[in-house]
């Protein structure tokens, strides 16, 4: 059985680097029925910054620092000067917005950085965690507390406080907050902002797993749009249960098939899950 | 029984915690316009959502002449013979006032589909379009484009689509709202007229006055379920109805 | 003149300009007739959006599958079967249709983005598959396709080719511009305003989209036949993420509401990448993503209605002010 142990955690690990770039579509999602094609372009930017600030000597707290600022700055930008002023679009075009911003970040990420990897060391060095049979870096236990923190951070921010109670009133009906005195556009201004800043976070956890250059955030959105399918689209918790399951998919592929048919499986599993339970895996069709 | 039109048995409909209708039951039987009033929330639009096949009810049947139409698919529910307008006008604005009343599909229009597939717009089918528009007010402007049409003729508008379904049953969710009293006044002809060419009209508006003037019959909806129904001289005299609705209303009449 | 005549010689005027293009493009500085080909491969495979993406507003990330579909299709049976390319090219748009068919069969059903992320899963699904599998060459490819023949003339020249495909535009255009004149395009209009007013209409938008959705699938596919008869080589390249998005940046730049987008689209955004790559410093295409994701974006918010909106808008306030001088003329003329 040991062979199974092992997909199993290398699985679950890699499913939780999913799982935070999940949580961040699913939270733009739920506040502005928005799909953000960027947000993994975010989260290659945090990793890139991350990465470029440790190979030029900064303290980790100031690569840290340069990597969030530089990330919610981005994401910030991304709202008032694409999302804003297409307020009156409707969600077709809003869409297009979205993928339109995520190829000017990789390209403007290429032209600035080139599409050379750049490293960054492990928070905990290059110590691993045993386990029954197997063993993985201390990075994915970094992965793993980041994403259950993030999404009871968030939690507690949606549920409350009164900011909170106003990003989902505007999720529920933005006519009816409207006329609450809550205003749409500075709640997609904020929930862009904790996207991002959540982008930020992921990627900075992940550089030291994947060492990043400016073209890993396609692939990365493309995982993190599957995890938040499988759990819905507005759910925290579905992405973080749909990021595992794409991580065990993955693993289950490699393990038992071969590394080929991953992207094969991994995309039918989300084309399924589309076209037989678009809710998500997790809650009852049809409601 | 058999005969009536429209039979709604023990409908409810409920949003998570929130009862909109609370076990409704009405029989109709087609002819005349119906008036159905009640405050804020009291479930007026819902029903007409229900009925149309917008939302489906949580328990309940709705019969349209006998035939069971209460899980249909708004289209198919609209093919029976169902049509309705909206609280918030939905107009297609990229289209031409004339194509507005094109869209709608008709059964007698199978034959000829497969001409209208290849562009050839058939001479008849635009004439009956022009003579909705006349009908509804509208003539002399079906090469406009509906979005630039004045807000009241936007309102006529989609009352003219509609009834280019060939409905037997016309739900009007608050036609009157946001018209001037001239619009008003004019509109309100207009939907009085209807019954004379078989359409039985069911009229969702917040202008009581208005309601009691030209419906047969008045249903008041209240927290969801039926208050009174009976004749519009009953129904402003029945004590309930004044206690829970028109008592605040009444202070302002007249 | 009347609008049917309006109408034809629109067409007219687009058949001359594109037949012209070979004169042209020889001519002038970067372009060339293997540019020309490209464009109007291109152009076929975004047709298919205006219906969908323009009209009943449908985003597809899936146009690079089915053009795939088409190319190896093509490919796979014109080389290791030895059929006919006409009839190899026509099993692939079947293909393409059937699948499209299937699938919509299911996305429809629920409202929202479905579209998008499904055609999105389509495409890397699809050229991960084609990268695995032993009858679609795995990552090499299929090399070695044969060109089409058409009346005794083999079009293995990009002239040739050029004119085959730029008729076969031309043709797919008038088809287009036929059926969204019809009931057919006066109903995905009206549900891309209002899908709720246009069900309430008795329309079944989920068939409605459906139909939309085949017709860009068998466009997509024939340009992709098309590509792999030309090219003469494919690879699972062509269906990744960016042909997908860069078809749909094609049709939004030339404006997705028209017939004559797709093409004015695919000459602007290829002669803008190809500047890009002529005139930029450290080549690479590095700056074409800069570039088509600025062009995306600009267009969405300046012009909704893209480069055939904008100059449809100038067409008529240039036509106003001349009105108007001419009424203000006359009128000083009369007092
Ligand atoms: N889509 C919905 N989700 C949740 N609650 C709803 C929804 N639609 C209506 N309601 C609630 O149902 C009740 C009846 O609403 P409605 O039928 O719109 O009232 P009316 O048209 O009579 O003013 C109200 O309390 C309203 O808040
Ligand atoms: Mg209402």
């Amino acid at each position: 059985m040991s062979p199974l142990v092992d997909f199993t955690v290398a699985g679950l690990a890699a499913g939780t680097t999913y799982a935070l770039v999940g949580v961040g579509i699913a939270l733009v999602h739920q506040v502005t029925g928005i799909i953000n094609f960027a947000q993994g372009e975010f989260v290659m930017l945090g990793a890139l910054l991350y990465a470029l600030g440790c190979e030029g000597g900064l303290p980790v707290s100031l690569a840290i620092s340069l990597a969030v600022t530089g990330t919610v700055a981005a994401g910030v930008a991304m709202q008032v000067l694409i999302i804003a002023p297409a307020r009156a679009a409707g969600p077709d075009r809003l869409i297009m917005l979205t993928i339109g911003a995520s190829i000017l970040v990789q390209g403007l990420c290429l032209t600035a950085f080139g599409a050379d990897q750049h490293f960054a060391p492990p928070f905990s060095g290059e110590s691993r965690v045993q386990f029954l049979t197997t063993s993985f870096s201390t990075q994915y236990v970094w992965c793993a507390v980041l994403t259950a923190g993030a999404v009871a951070g968030l939690w507690l921010l949606l549920n409350r406080t009164s900011w909170g109670r106003m990003l989902r009133a505007t999720a529920m009906d933005r006519d009816t907050a409207r006329l609450m005195g809550v205003s749409p556009q500075a709640m997609s201004l904020l929930a862009f902002l904790l996207a991002a800043a959540l982008a930020a976070a992921a990627g900075i956890v992940l550089a030291p797993l994947q060492p990043p250059d400016a073209t890993i955030g396609v692939a990365l959105g493309l995982k993190g749009f599957t995890a938040a399918v499988i759990g819905g689209l507005g759910s925290l918790f579905g992405a973080v249960v749909g990021g595992l399951v794409v991580g065990l998919v993955e693993a289950g592929v490699t393990g038992y098939l071969s590394s080929g048919y991953r992207d094969v499986i991994v995309f039918a599993v989300l084309l399924l899950t589309l076209m037989l339970r678009p809710h998500g895996l997790l809650r009852r069709s049809g409601s | 029984m058999t005969g009536a039109l429209l039979e709604i048995d023990d409908l409810t409909v409920r949003f998570g915690g929130v009862t909109a209708l609370a076990g409704v039951s009405l029989r109709h039987t087609a002819g005349g316009v119906v008036g159905l009033i009640g405050a804020n929330g009291a479930g007026k639009s819902t029903l007409i959502n229900v009925l149309s096949g917008v939302l489906h009810g949580t328990a309940g049947t709705i019969r349209l002449d006998g035939q069971d139409i209460s899980r249909l698919p708004t289209y198919r529910i609209a093919r029976a013979g169902v049509a309705r307008t909206y609280q918030n006008l939905e107009i297609f604005g990229s289209l031409s006032v004339l194509d507005n009343v094109l869209v709608p599909y008709r059964r007698t229009d199978d034959t000829r589909r497969l001409r209208d597939r290849f562009g050839i717009r058939s001479a008849d089918r635009r004439a009956r379009g022009e003579a909705i528009l006349a009908e509804v007010g509208l003539g002399g402007q079906s090469h406009r484009y509906a979005a630039e049409l004045p807000y009241g003729l936007q309102r006529r508008l989609e009352i003219g689509r509609a009834l280019a379904t060939a409905p037997r049953l016309l739900l009007l969710d608050e036609p009157l709202a946001g018209l001037t009293l001239g619009e008003s006044a004019d509109l309100l002809d207009l939907l009085a007229r209807l019954p004379g060419r078989g359409v039985t009209v069911l009229l969702v508006e917040h202008d009581v006055p208005s309601v009691l003037r030209i419906s047969d019959r008045v249903i008041v909806l209240h927290h969801g379920t039926v208050l009174a129904d009976g004749a519009p001289e009953h129904i402003v005299t029945d004590p309930a109805v004044r206690a829970a609705y028109l008592g605040s209303d009444g202070s302002h009449d007249d | 003149m009347t609008p049917g005549m309006k109408r034809c010689a629109a067409h007219g005027v687009f058949a001359a300009v594109v037949l012209s293009a070979p004169a042209l493009f020889t001519r002038m500085p970067f372009y060339t007739l293997s540019t020309a080909v490209l464009m109007v491969m291109l152009a076929i495979g975004a047709l298919g959006l205006v219906p969908l993406t323009g009209l009943a507003r449908q985003v597809s990330l899936g146009q690079a599958a089915f053009y795939g579909i088409g190319g190896y299709t093509s490919a796979v049976l014109s080389t290791r079967y030895g059929i006919d390319g006409w009839t190899a090219m026509a099993c692939g748009a079947v293909l393409a249709g059937a699948l499209a068919w299937l699938l919509g069969l299911a996305i429809f059903r629920a409202q929202g983005h479905y579209l998008t992320l499904a055609t999105l899963a389509l495409g890397i699904a699809l050229s991960a598959l084609a990268g695995q599998l032993p009858v679609t060459g795995r990552n090499a490819g299929v090399a070695g396709i044969p060109p089409l023949e058409a009346f005794g003339i083999r079009l293995d020249g990009d002239l040739s080719v050029f004119y085959a495909f730029a008729g076969m535009l031309v043709l797919c255009v008038l088809a287009v511009d036929c059926l969204l004149r019809s009931g057919f395009g006066r109903a995905l209009t009206a549900a891309g305003d209002s899908p709720l007013a246009t069900a309430g209409s008795g329309v079944d938008i989920a068939r409605l989209r459906r139909a939309a959705f085949v017709l860009a699938a068998v466009l997509a596919s024939i340009a992709g036949s098309g590509y792999a008869y030309w090219y003469r080589y494919i690879d699972p390249g062509i269906m990744g993420l960016l042909s997908s998005v860069e078809l749909l940046i094609i049709v939004t730049v030339g404006g997705t509401r028209s017939v004559w987008g797709p093409a004015l689209g695919a000459f602007t955004v290829i002669s803008l990448s190809q500047l890009s790559k002529q005139y930029l410093p450290g080549t690479g295409g590095t700056y074409e993503l800069t570039i088509y994701g600025a062009a995306l974006i600009l267009t969405l918010l300046l012009l909704p209605d893209g480069l055939v909106g904008a100059f449809a808008a100038a067409g008529r306030t240039v036509r106003h002010t001349v009105e108007r001088r001419r009424t203000a003329a006359t009128a000083r003329a009369l007092s």
